[in-house]
């Protein structure tokens, strides 16, 4: 049985094995259920970290060999049968401050979503092209549009036969992404885990009220008529966000009118 | 975020358009705007639909419930408000979606309402490759996900479909719009200057076919080096900013 001392263990044994980039790795930041104490043992992934390496690794092509070696090794170690296994990130800070995609930066700046467990804190250095969220905005309408096919195959029936409809659990991960996008394209950063309630104070003129139920990780879904409810509120949860943060977007300001601000 | 690609099963049934018409006429009429036929090289329709309504419509789920099996292709079917037309060219992740006022504009054929393609702009993104560097150096996780897997061909099979987005996204920054994957090669090595990276990238595509060719056992080694070389083109590539 998986208990949450598993996770302190996989932890204790990435950063012991990453640990043999000696001078090459210049800091481990933890970030997702770990940091936030919402470890659910099985459920959660395995492992949320992002390693930061000294620049000269991505210009020297057999350090780069030995970095792909270690992190290989190190990620290999730390999967276990029936956890969901996620492999680290990894990025070099150049002198003019590196460019991450904007989704990361609210949990990646963030002292109360993320924790430094090796090396130094770089956190204050991490920045975006996307600072306009300009991307995010795409990406928005990307993933809403994706949401809106799956559930209506779910409900319609897929186009294709064969087509395997999405379950539930893969919709409601859906609606939590897109919730989250739909922050970043309002010029709003803020945690994953906070964007349903955030949503539901920034868009009053939207009926976004089962918003939070809906992205709910813990939920657990019913019988198949409670699925008809659920794959319609879905829909229609998401197609009121979709036109609400469409008015915001074609205003092309944050809420505030003032730059993209990380929460947390 | 996995990448949302465009589904990847084609119909090649004509679209009855006239049905569609009067089927969106008939159940919604008063919030209709427009419909537009036009061609996209990226979907797997022949042709895709775009169904614009009123600025005011509160839904637009009927429409996609009426067509649902009438378009078989789920890339078929856009259905927007026309105050949301600006979406159409958004950068976003699947990259050849900011093409999509491009093909509107030069394919389309209005079949109801007013002409919305006068309201469709086509100016390109100058950021969309420094979008798509950022996305890809965030991304580098899926290059351990396959390494772990000890998946090299489908690691190689990655590398592939970034450095394809990456080259569309380079292309798409300089307005050069008529792109189809069956002319990006050509039209990639046409507009770039730099003779480093151009062969640069023939060592990468060089690099795939030895891969398919390698015995599972000594997959690795070629794999590490179709990452650095990736590693390399991204590094290149940053260059490339108009």
């Amino acid at each position: 049985m998986i208990t949450n001392d598993d996770y302190t263990r996989a932890l204790e044994t990435f950063v012991s094995v990453a640990g043999q980039l000696g001078d090459k790795l210049r800091s481990i930041l933890l970030y997702g259920s770990m940091v936030k104490g919402t470890v659910r043992p099985g459920a959660s992934d395995m492992l949320d970290a992002a390693v930061i390496l000294r620049e000269s690794v991505l210009t020297t092509e057999a350090e780069y060999y030995e970095v792909l070696d270690v992190l290989t090794e190190a990620c290999a170690r730390i999967r276990m049968p029936g956890v969901p296994f996620h492999p680290v990130h990894y990025f070099v800070l150049d002198d003019a401050g590196w460019s991450a995609a904007t989704h990361f930066l609210p949990a990646w700046k963030s002292e109360r979503y993320s924790r430094i467990v090796a090396g130094v804190d770089l956190r204050a250095c991490l920045r975006t092209a996307d600072v306009e969220c300009e991307f995010m905005r795409g990406w928005y309408v990307q993933l809403s549009w994706a949401l809106q096919q799956a559930a209506l195959a779910v409900k319609l029936g897929p186009r294709t036969a064969g087509q395997p409809a999405p379950s539930l659990r893969e919709l409601r991960h859906r609606l939590r992404e897109t919730s989250a996008f739909a922050c970043f394209a309002c010029g709003m950063l803020v945690d994953r885990d906070d964007a349903p309630a955030a949503l539901v104070r920034l868009l009053p003129e939207a009926q976004l009220e089962l918003l939070p139920q809906l992205c709910d990780r813990s939920a657990v879904d019913g019988d198949d008529e409670d699925h008809t409810v659920l794959v319609d509120q879905i829909l229609t949860v998401n197609e009121e966000l979709h036109r609400a943060v469409g008015g915001r977007m074609l205003d092309r300001r944050s809420p505030t009118g003032e730059a993209p601000a990380h929460a947390g | 975020m996995t990448q949302a690609h465009i589904s990847t099963v084609s119909t090649r049934v004509p679209l009855d358009t006239s049905l569609i018409v009067a089927k969106l006429r008939s159940r919604g009429e008063r919030d209709l705007h427009s419909i537009v036929q036009f061609s996209h090289p990226f979907s797997k329709a022949d042709q895709v639909l775009l169904v614009v309504l009123a600025a005011e419509a509160r839904n637009r789920l009927w429409v996609y419930e009426e067509l649902w099996h009438e378009i078989v292709d789920k890339d078929g079917l856009l259905c927007l408000r026309v105050s949301e037309l600006a979406h159409l060219g958004l950068p976003g992740p699947v990259v050849t979606m900011a093409s999509l006022p491009y093909w509107v504009k030069t394919t389309g054929r209005p079949l109801y309402g007013a002409d919305p393609r006068h309201e469709i702009g086509v100016a390109p993104c100058t950021n969309l490759l420094r979008y798509h560097l950022d996305r890809v150096r965030s991304s580098r996780d899926q290059i351990l996900h396959f390494l772990v897997k000890q998946k090299y061909r489908s690691l190689d099979a990655y590398l592939v479909t970034e450095r394809h987005s990456l080259m569309y996204a380079a292309l798409f920054s300089r307005g050069i719009w008529h792109v189809s994957p069956d002319t990006l090669a050509q039209e990639f090595t046409a507009a770039c200057a730099d003779a480093a990276l151009r062969e640069h990238l023939g060592e990468l595509n060089a690099l795939s076919e030895t891969l398919t060719r390698t015995p599972d056992g000594e997959q690795k080694a070629v794999a590490y080096k179709a990452v650095w070389l990736f590693e390399t083109f991204l590094s290149q590539l940053s260059t490339w900013h108009p």
